[in-house]
């Protein structure tokens, strides 16, 4: 069952500034693609734009987002009439979200448990404490049940991110698009969150992973697109970055 | 912004009749004069005269004598008491921020109207009295702004940078600190204080036995012998009414436009 | 989790009772030291001003009257109603004041939280309009409803009612206008619709929602949770203002409740019946204050690990 999402084209404005110009990009299910770039290269926007979520005018100004689906009609997004019925279709069952803030994007008055109950029967799937248990299960928790309890202040910052990892595959997404899911966690446990990105990637979903950190993804990842200043300048498996000549790919690899 | 040039004008307006009413020289007992009861407006009384044929116009503008100075009084008490009470606990912290944060906060467990009731039957229901109840009752308000403000400010390092420069700690706290940070929200709670005293001496000579008795004016009172006398003019019986709801309106235009004003920065 | 929840509470009922006891002792302070004696009011001969202050606890040390006017034992009314036992006078007026003030926050609560929902503010003019206190806005509505009245069976539409001017209306009338006024005049409908219009935008762009949008899920409950805590604390802040409103009120409407008892207690310098009122008034808001706390201990679960 493959599943692709393309990005064609994808043009940002921030009233007269440019941000992301002519930005293709594909996944499939099965892939685990990096949008990688320096802060500021425009890979969070990028993210953004494939749900809907660009907070300033005019946005989008151009751009089609298409989700190719095997035994369903294919969703596409494009700047228009149809793009808010599009969306909802595409958000949430198509590409789910993973945002950068994890704590602070999961519901404060509400514990584990309930939001991934909330998840899982908004997916119309079997909402009971087991399933929910489960749910925690996939993305690495030795001990669900506990984490079940909590809520989400007391929640380090690993852990809240397996939180929204299993927030999302509770959706029942094909895609996950992780929004620099590594910032700020220790290089083991970033490791083993790789990991399970890698196993969720071996099950089937397809994964976009936006990153700056170039080196953590490496072993993980099938293929890289690298932005700078809002533009793709390259692209391709691992092995295309080693002796790339353009200055931005220099610098990820830590070259001045 | 026109919101506000309307609101600093009513007052403006409200203060200039404060002093056309000291220096007017307008009789209450002298101007009672019951054959020109119930006149509607003309070109000797403009808004008429009430039952007792007095003029509305002077009648409203020796009112004001009743609410311009104690209220000026009462946004004073609250502005300084308060100020001071917030500078202190925020620039101090630790255990004289608890306590007197605790002290300044005491007022607040009462209603405002209740304890300004409380302290005019306790002493004398006096304007001072009640100007002094009413600023008490803003200084836990004042205090807890001014204290959130400024233990904020202080830990900032422009403040920090000017004391290393030799600047003395009361420099600091006024330049840096209260006019900056805080010269927004004192002006907001003085209008805050004057416009509760405005609403408790008008309710008080409305409701009578307590406020400013006859044969003075005021507002209230004004208002209250207008309630059911219908030989009066509708402009006559009116007037207190739309003066005063002038008069709260632009403070309340007032204290949002500095709210605003705060909130968008310098 | 359930002890942090209470021992949580007990620290805010400590706060507030202690807050409560304070305010009391600086009541019977300043009564205490007010210029003049008390009983010169009622009387000057010295053997039945001797058995007054007796019979009236006025030389009892400072703790015990504290420890009274905290407990109840009010003593009897000097003035307002000579001789009748200042608990029973409160506990009646309280079932005049009770409907209104609970009616008032129903009025603020729910017209209020809608009124702020809405996306857009088109009600401009409402700061201005809502700074009308309560006694003028019961004159104006006396006044209109007079005035409408009057010109309605001058014109001969209708015969004279019964209820012609507002204090002899029949009570189901005069408790909904009354409850209208108060809800008005003491600001608390448009402090409750300002404050819920600007909490529930905060809301709206934080990241938790923000993240539910992403992913195509419904945001409208999760909104309305977030938003009882905020509820909960604008409520305290403004019950207050609410019993304030409540001494004009009652007065305008000629409502033997609390708040005309207090006024009429105050005109007549009846000190049981002043102490006790204002007992009650700071145990009103304070409770009310602590009864918002337990609401949001019991909502927001990052307040009870909080220092």
């Amino acid at each position: 069952m493959t599943h692709r999402l393309t990005l064609h084209n994808l043009h940002i404005q921030a009233g007269t500034r440019t941000l992301v110009q002519g930005v293709d990009l594909t996944v499939a299910s099965g892939e685990l693609v990096a949008l990688i770039g320096a802060s500021g290269a425009g890979k969070s926007l990028t993210g953004r734009a494939l749900v809907g979520m660009v907070p300033f005018e005019p946005g989008v100004v151009d751009g089609t987002v298409t989700w190719t689906r095997p035994d369903a009609p294919d969703i596409t997004v494009s700047p228009g009439p149809h793009r808010t019925r599009a969306l909802a279709q595409l958000r949430g069952k198509g590409v789910a979200w993973i945002p950068q803030d994890a704590r602070a994007a999961l519901v404060p008055v509400d514990t584990v448990h309930r939001q991934v109950r909330a998840a899982l029967r908004h997916a119309g799937r079997p909402h009971t404490p087991a399933h929910c248990a489960a749910e925690l299960s996939a993305v690495g928790f030795a001990d669900p049940t506990t984490v079940l309890r909590q809520y989400p202040h007391t929640l380090s910052g690993g852990m809240a991110r397996r939180v929204q990892v299993a927030l999302a595959l509770a959706l029942g997404a094909a895609f996950l698009m992780a929004d620099e899911p590594t910032t700020g966690l220790d290089r083991p446990v970033q490791a083993r969150l790789l990991q399970t990105l890698a196993a969720i990637r071996d099950r089937g979903t397809g994964i976009l992973l936006i990153t700056h950190d170039l080196h953590l993804v490496r072993r993980h990842t099938d293929r890289l697109i690298v932005l700078d200043q809002g533009k793709v300048v390259a692209s391709g498996p691992p092995s295309v970055l080693d002796h790339h000549p353009h200055p931005a790919v220099a610098r990820l690899r830590g070259e001045p | 912004m026109t919101g506000a040039r309307w609101s600093v004008a009513v007052l403006v307006a409200v203060l200039l009749a404060r002093v056309w009413s000291a220096i007017g020289g307008y009789d209450v007992v002298a101007d009672v004069d019951p054959s020109r009861m119930g006149l509607p407006p003309g070109t000797a009384h403009w808004l008429g005269t009430d039952a007792l044929g007095r003029d509305t116009l002077s009648r409203l503008i020796r009112a004001t004598d009743a609410f311009v100075l104690p209220g000026i009084g009462a946004a004073s008490l609250a502005v300084l008491l308060g100020g001071l009470a917030g500078t202190l606990a925020g620039w101090l912290g630790g255990l004289p921020e608890r306590a007197i944060a605790a002290t300044a906060g005491l007022p607040a467990t009462a209603p405002r109207f209740v304890l300004v009731l409380l302290l005019a039957t306790i002493f004398e229901p006096s304007a001072a009295v009640l100007a002094i109840g009413c600023g008490l009752a803003f200084v836990p308000q004042a205090s807890a702004e001014v204290r959130a403000r400024v233990a904020a400010l202080r830990r900032r390092s422009f403040v920090q940078a000017s004391l290393l420069h030799g600047l003395s700690v009361p420099q600091v706290l006024g330049r840096h600190i209260l006019w900056t940070g805080c010269r927004h929200i004192l002006a907001r709670l003085a209008l805050q204080a004057a416009g509760f005293f405005v609403v408790v001496e008008t309710s008080l000579a409305y409701l009578g036995d307590l406020g400013v008795q006859e044969p003075l004016p005021s507002w209230g009172n004004m208002v209250a012998s207008g309630l059911v006398d219908s030989r009066l003019h509708l402009v006559a019986r009116l007037a207190p009414a739309v003066s005063l709801w002038l008069v709260l309106a632009a403070i309340a235009q007032l204290d949002a436009h500095l709210a605003r004003s705060e909130a968008e920065g310098p | 989790m359930t002890s942090r929840l209470v021992s949580a509470f007990i620290a805010h009922l400590l706060t507030r009772g202690a807050a409560l006891v304070a305010a009391v002792v600086v009541l019977l302070v300043l009564l205490r030291a007010a210029p003049g004696d008390a009983v010169d009011l009622i009387t000057t001969d010295p053997t039945l001003r001797a058995r007054l202050a007796a019979s009236w606890h006025l030389d009892a040390p400072l703790p015990i009257a504290v420890g009274q006017a905290l407990s109840g034992s009010w003593g009897t009314s000097w003035t307002v109603r000579p001789g009748r036992p200042v608990a029973d006078l409160l506990t009646e007026a309280a079932r005049t004041s009770i409907p209104l003030l609970l009616g008032a926050f129903l009025v603020t609560l729910v017209p209020g939280s809608l009124l702020g929902s809405r996306r857009r503010r088109t009600i401009r003019p409402w700061p201005r309009a809502s700074v009308v206190p309560v006694f003028l806005l019961g004159w104006g509505l006396i006044i209109g409803l007079n005035e409408l009245t009057f010109a309605a069976i001058q014109a001969g539409h209708i015969a004279r009612p019964a209820w012609f001017s507002l204090p002899d209306t029949p009570s189901a009338v005069r408790y909904t206008l009354a409850v209208a006024v108060l809800a008005v005049g003491s600001g608390n409908l448009h402090a409750f619709s300002d404050g819920v219009a600007t909490r529930l935008a905060e809301h709206r762009q934080s990241a938790a929602i923000q993240a539910l949008t992403a992913r195509g899920m419904p945001t409208r409950f999760v909104l309305w949770r977030l938003l009882i805590p905020d509820l909960a604390l604008l409520t305290a802040e403004r019950a207050a203002f609410l019993f304030g409103g409540l001494v004009v009120l009652e007065r305008v409407f000629a409502m033997p409740g609390l708040g005309g008892l207090f006024f009429e207690a105050c005109v007549q310098r009846d000190q049981p019946v002043v102490l006790a009122s204002g007992v009650v008034a700071a145990a009103g808001v304070v409770g009310a204050r602590l009864l918002a706390d337990s609401v949001r201990l019991a909502t927001d679960p990052r307040l009870r690990d909080a220092p």
